[in-house]
């Protein structure tokens, strides 16, 4: 069985050489505050975020910004795996935990995982996730339960190292005994080991193919591929030679082979080129790789156990020597039809096919220059020659079968000092530096004749551009452009650039529609007619600088220049700055060294190495996918919910996005706008934007991510959500309202009826009491009586009459004075109670007596008018008075009210009583206070208990 | 729970009557480090190591103290690798346990060239490791050698900026393991 798994080995194709070429990597440094994370295991998720997992817990970054997504001494993380919209991580403490946003599922919580961790996961679909532990089996967990699978079920090993799950759910599972084949049950179904055929037990890491064939990185012998469908797994072998040590990760993207090395970094092999090309990390820094995984815009990045984290870039490669030659100084640069790159260091040209593959070598030609001279240009011809410019040499032609020829001034040509050569049908046309030069060949290939075109000014060309309708266009240095209108035509300086009339230019290009481009020192990308010229993107940053080459490539101008690359969109007119995704920043490329080959790259050559761009359709377009990962009300994460209710206090939002980490994320910029709130769309370099105090309403929130100087061309990402009215301000609190003040009105209405009546009455009784107080004061008796007294002091006592007017009219003029008031003080009552009591003693001398036992306090009270006059007046008026028994009234207080008591002896013959005074008085103390006056004999006397009043009401 | 089951074997073993599994147990070791640096080369070893090995589960642990290492270039350079930079008095011991991956019968005279993957502790940290080892089975008992790298920052051993030219990153541990059955009592 080993004898036959190492016949395989020796059929798989075999690696011959070590290059130094890679893809564009770039290096990250995760950092969160001070706290540098240390990253072990990686996964990215669908939205492109970065989840990273080590020792001091789990983190979330896009490449700029890193959050921890739970972090803290007792969170390390041992695996973590895409998962659903997150990821899923497993916890070193036992808990496997799913994350989506800010959001954090327990999934699985076992202390088994807590003594064998986590290895390897791998989710199957949205509801089920593989587990691979360290001693414990393979764990298949969904949301009806966890099932275990064991050496008792038949797993090759306890321990699994990997896991990759195939399209019918079923995983394959990598363990230290060779690999396993399950079914989407966990069914042990076939295994392949070191008997059937695997080149090592120890497998460590697994990756899928666009092929459903399975590559596997083990411990001793690399990476080897298998097809688990085949009945003899048709193993294979990336590379028989593997001497790098344990494959700890292995990732497959773009049709390359990304292995992590435990020694040397990350090996890619390009597998278009067949199995083979063989690249180390770039500068040996990161050696021993951790984890390795890839995302959604097709970069593949991996940890080292630090917090840097490299991102390849497989649109990108970077050849700076190959099988021992310095790539760096590539002079001249071109595609033929056969696949290949032809390009020229020194004296010598090289071809070599354009897939840098190993299979293939460089083939070198060395030209008879003299050592002064360079090459300049080359290009291919129809019939598979090579056109080598030189500086001082004339042209060379090296034709396919490997003669060499050459065409000098001696043959025709304009000058020997070549700057370009571009070739159309039967016609070559040349940039020389004193004026155009042509050759003209024959149907078989053989130069009939050449010739040199007047060409006005100084003749000093960089470049020339054949047109479709036969003719050719120069680049002058201070001329412009000059147009040929055929091959035996005489030059004529075009319109000439929007800056002056001495423009030079340093490259031309056809674009796919046919319009003539050309750059130059700052003039940007000019689009030349036949009588006026257009430039635009004078004042992109990138084309500040000086513009070395430019290239037709999938409907744009490609332009490089040393401040950048930029991508002109002809047909919209939209210029694209790829210098961040491209990574070329700072690589200056030799002038016009640049080709698309048959396979649609586009190759530079740069002081940095052979550059391979081939981006992809986004990335010309300047497409930054855009993600809102989450958002908070305070500190409180919310779901994802589209068009979610929010209570009205949540009115403070937070919303955090991101834009699928490029190879820039630190230049991206955030368009965003909450719409219902925000009248502008607004811009940001944050990742989170903040409102407070929301009005309830309806809003949604749009974001968009651009890159650099790019203009957002992308749908926004967006998140609606509505902000419910506070409870008071529904429909049904309105019409509790509406209820409400209908009831307080009514009763308003009501109490006001009330007072009115109240008022009515009080009125009534007053004037009644008026008239019956005036009534009874103007009392015949009363007056007859007052005359009497007043005839008898006349004769007696002269002083005393006018005394007694004076206090009749005293009195009367006292009584009109409180007739309109509806309460006086005691005090008061009292002074006129006085008068008229003097007015009576006059009458009745010793035989009446009157006792005021009050103290201030009492007297301060408030009682209607006239009431204590009217009481003594009745006690006056219904009993006997003599001279041996005095008639006394006493008033006096007595527990809160005035007690007016007289004794009790009425006359034999009564007075007729109107019957007004009590009731009348009963009735204003009734309508005043609700104590009602008490009236009643005891010992011999009749008293009155009138109830205090302490205020004016 | 494997780990457990080990130290408990380990520190028993000497004890228990010859039942259960036949296992042999360490008789003579030599562990010994290199700590090649710009500015220095630190050597120090010992053979105080104690272990068992299960040829029929082909697991083993073995427990290194790290007091007991002798060497180094001065008296002084000793008290620091175990205050400073082991913390021996906290954690006194290094431990390998595991199980060789191979499926091979160490009982069978041979020299064979295996695989141990385990839980390498040491300085408090535990990593899991994959260490080659060649053994050689003769009547003499079960010769276990290996020489294996350990960086010191895969067990948070800090190396201050001071003495950086004086203590190598990654230091060459080699082992050399006899293991004999245990006598049955």
């Amino acid at each position: 069985m080993i004898r036959r798994s190492l016949g395989l080995l020796l059929g798989a194709i075999l690696v011959c050489h070590v290059q130094a070429q890679y893809p564009y990597v770039k290096s990250f440094h995760l950092q969160n505050g001070n706290l540098r994370p240390d990253v072990q295991c990686l996964a990215i998720d669908a939205h492109g975020i970065i989840w990273a997992g080590g020792a001091h817990g789990l983190f979330r970054s896009d490449g700029e910004r890193t959050d921890p997504a739970l972090a803290g001494a007792m969170d390390a993380v041992s695996a973590v795996a895409s998962f659903g919209d997150g990821v899923v991580a497993a916890f070193r403490s036992g808990a496997v935990l799913a994350f989506t946003g800010f959001r954090a599922d327990t999934l699985l919580m076992d202390t088994v995982l807590s003594r064998s961790a986590v290895h390897a996961m791998a989710a199957a679909g949205d509801s089920v996730v593989w587990l691979g532990t360290y001693g414990a089996g393979l764990w298949r967990w969904s949301r009806g339960g966890t099932r275990r699978i064991t050496m008792t079920d038949g797993l090759n090993d306890d321990h699994v190292n990997a896991i990759q799950v195939l399209a019918d759910g079923g995983p394959v599972v990598g363990t230290d005994l060779g690999i396993a084949l399950c079914s989407s049950e966990g069914g042990i179904e076939r295994k392949l080991r070191e008997e059937e055929g695997a080149t090592d037990n120890l497998v460590l890491a697994l990756a899928l193919d666009a092929e459903a064939r399975v590559w596997a990185g083990t411990d001793r012998n690399g990476v080897f591929r298998f097809e688990p469908e085949a009945p003899s797994f048709n193993v294979l072998a990336l590379d028989s030679t593997w001497s790098s040590g344990p494959v700890t990760g292995l990732v497959l993207e773009n049709s390359m082979v990304w292995a992590a090395t435990a020694a040397e970094g990350v090996r890619v092999y390009d597998l278009r080129a067949g199995i083979g090309s063989y690249a180390p990390d770039r500068d040996g820094e990161m050696e021993r790789v951790r984890g390795i995984t890839h995302g959604p815009d097709g970069s593949v990045w991996w940890c080292d156990g630090t917090n840097t984290l490299r991102r390849g870039d497989p649109d990108v490669l970077v050849v700076p020597g190959h099988e021992d030659r310095d790539l760096r100084h590539i002079t001249a640069l071109c595609s033929d039809d056969r696949g290949r790159i032809w390009f020229a260091i020194g004296d010598q040209v090289f071809h070599h096919a354009a897939a840098f593959a190993d299979a293939e070598h460089l083939a070198e030609i060395r030209l008879p220059l003299r050592p002064e001279v360079r090459i300049v240009t080359l290009q291919a011809d129809r019939w598979g020659s090579i056109w080598v410019g030189t500086f001082g040499d004339g042209v060379f032609r090296l034709m396919p079968d490997g003669a060499i020829t050459r065409l000098t001034h001696a043959n025709g040509l304009a000058n020997d000092n070549i700057l370009s050569i571009r070739a159309d049908g039967n016609v070559l046309w040349m940039a020389t530096l004193a004026g155009v030069s042509v050759v003209d060949l024959l149907a078989d290939g053989s130069v009939a004749e050449a010739r040199a075109l007047a060409t006005p000014g100084s003749g000093f060309l960089y470049d020339i551009l054949p047109t479709p309708d036969g003719g050719a266009i120069a680049a002058s240095d201070g001329n412009g452009a000059i147009r040929f209108a055929g091959p035996k035509a005489e030059g004529h300086i075009m319109a000439t650039g929007p800056t002056s009339g001495r423009q030079s230019y340093y490259s031309l290009c056809r674009d796919a529609r046919g319009g003539l481009w050309g750059c130059g020192p700052g003039t940007g990308l000019c689009l030349i007619g036949d009588s006026s010229i257009h430039c635009t993107g004078r004042d992109s940053p990138v084309l500040e600088g000086d513009v070395y080459a430019m290239a037709p490539y999938r409907g744009r101008i490609i332009a490089l220049g040393d401040q950048g690359v930029v991508a002109l969109d002809v047909r919209e007119n939209v210029l694209v700055d790829l210098s961040d995704v491209m990574g070329t920043v700072g690589a200056v490329g030799e002038l016009n060294a640049v080709c698309v080959d048959r396979e649609q790259a586009l190759w530079v050559a740069t002081d940095k190495g052979l550059v391979r761009l081939r981006p992809r359709e986004e990335v010309l377009r300047g497409q930054v996918p855009t993600a809102i990962v989450g958002w908070r009300w305070g500190d409180e994460v919310l779901p994802m919910t589209p068009g979610i209710r929010l209570n009205d206090d949540q009115n403070f939002l937070t919303f955090q996005f991101t834009g699928t980490p490029t190879a820039a994320p630190e230049r991206l910029r955030f368009e965003y706008r909450l719409v219902g709130y925000d009248r502008r769309t607004l811009s940001t370099r944050e990742r989170e934007v903040s409102y407070a105090r929301l009005p309830p309403g309806d809003y949604r929130f749009e974001v968009r991510a651009t890159l650099g100087q790019n203009a957002a061309g992308d749908a926004p990402a967006t998140l609606a959500f509505t902000i419910a009215h506070p409870w008071w301000r529904t429909y049904w609190a309105m019409a509790l309202w509406i209820v409400l003040l209908t009831v307080l009105f009514y009763a308003f209405i009501r109490l006001r009826e009330e007072r009115l009546r109240y008022r009515d009455r009080m009125e009534r009784e007053r004037v009644r009491l008026q008239l019956q107080a005036v009534r009874s004061q103007v009392n015949p008796h009363f007056l007859f009586n007052s005359f009497n007294t007043l005839m008898e002091l006349i004769e007696e006592d002269r002083d005393k009459a006018l005394a007694h007017v004076g206090e009749l009219s005293e009195f009367f003029r006292n009584i009109l004075h409180v007739r309109d008031k509806d309460l006086i003080t005691v005090e008061e009552e009292l002074q006129l109670l006085y008068t008229y009591f003097g007015l009576e003693r006059r009458r009745f001398g010793e035989r009446i007596g009157l006792e005021v036992e009050l103290d201030d306090t009492v007297k301060a009270t408030w009682l209607p008018p006239l009431t204590l006059q009217m009481l003594v007046e009745n006690a006056l008026k219904h009993n006997v008075a003599t001279r041996e028994m005095p008639l006394v009234v006493t008033i006096r207080s007595e527990q809160e009210r005035i007690l007016v008591c007289n004794p009790d002896r009425p006359r034999s013959t009564q007075q007729p009583s109107t019957g007004y005074g009590l009731e009348s008085i009963r009735k204003r103390y009734a309508d005043i206070t609700g104590d009602p006056i008490e009236v009643g004999r005891q010992d011999g006397a009749f008293c009155v208990r009138l109830p205090l009043v302490h205020q004016h009401p | 729970m494997r780990t457990l089951l080990w130290m408990a074997l380990l520190i028993w073993s000497p004890m228990a009557p010859a039942q259960g599994p036949e296992l042999y147990r360490l008789e003579r070791s030599r562990v010994a480090f290199v700590s090649d640096a710009p500015l220095e080369r630190i050597e120090a070893a010992l053979s105080t190591a104690t272990g068992v090995l299960d040829p029929g589960e082909r697991s083993f642990a073995v427990q290194i103290p790290m007091r007991e290492f002798q060497g180094f270039n001065s008296p002084l350079q000793r008290e620091h690798f175990n205050e400073n930079y082991i913390e021996s008095d906290e954690f006194p011991t290094a431990r390998f346990v595991g199980r060789i991956i191979e499926s091979v019968d160490v009982r069978r005279p041979g020299t064979y060239d295996i695989r141990t993957k385990g839980k390498f502790t040491l300085h408090g940290v535990t990593r899991e490791r994959i260490i080659d080892c060649s053994l050689v089975v003769s009547e003499d008992g079960i010769r276990a050698t290996s020489s294996f790298e350990v960086p010191l920052s895969d067990h948070d051993i800090r190396i201050p900026r001071i003495v950086e030219q004086k203590i190598a990153p990654v230091v060459q541990v080699t082992i050399d393991l006899l293991f004999r059955k245990a006598a049955a009592r």
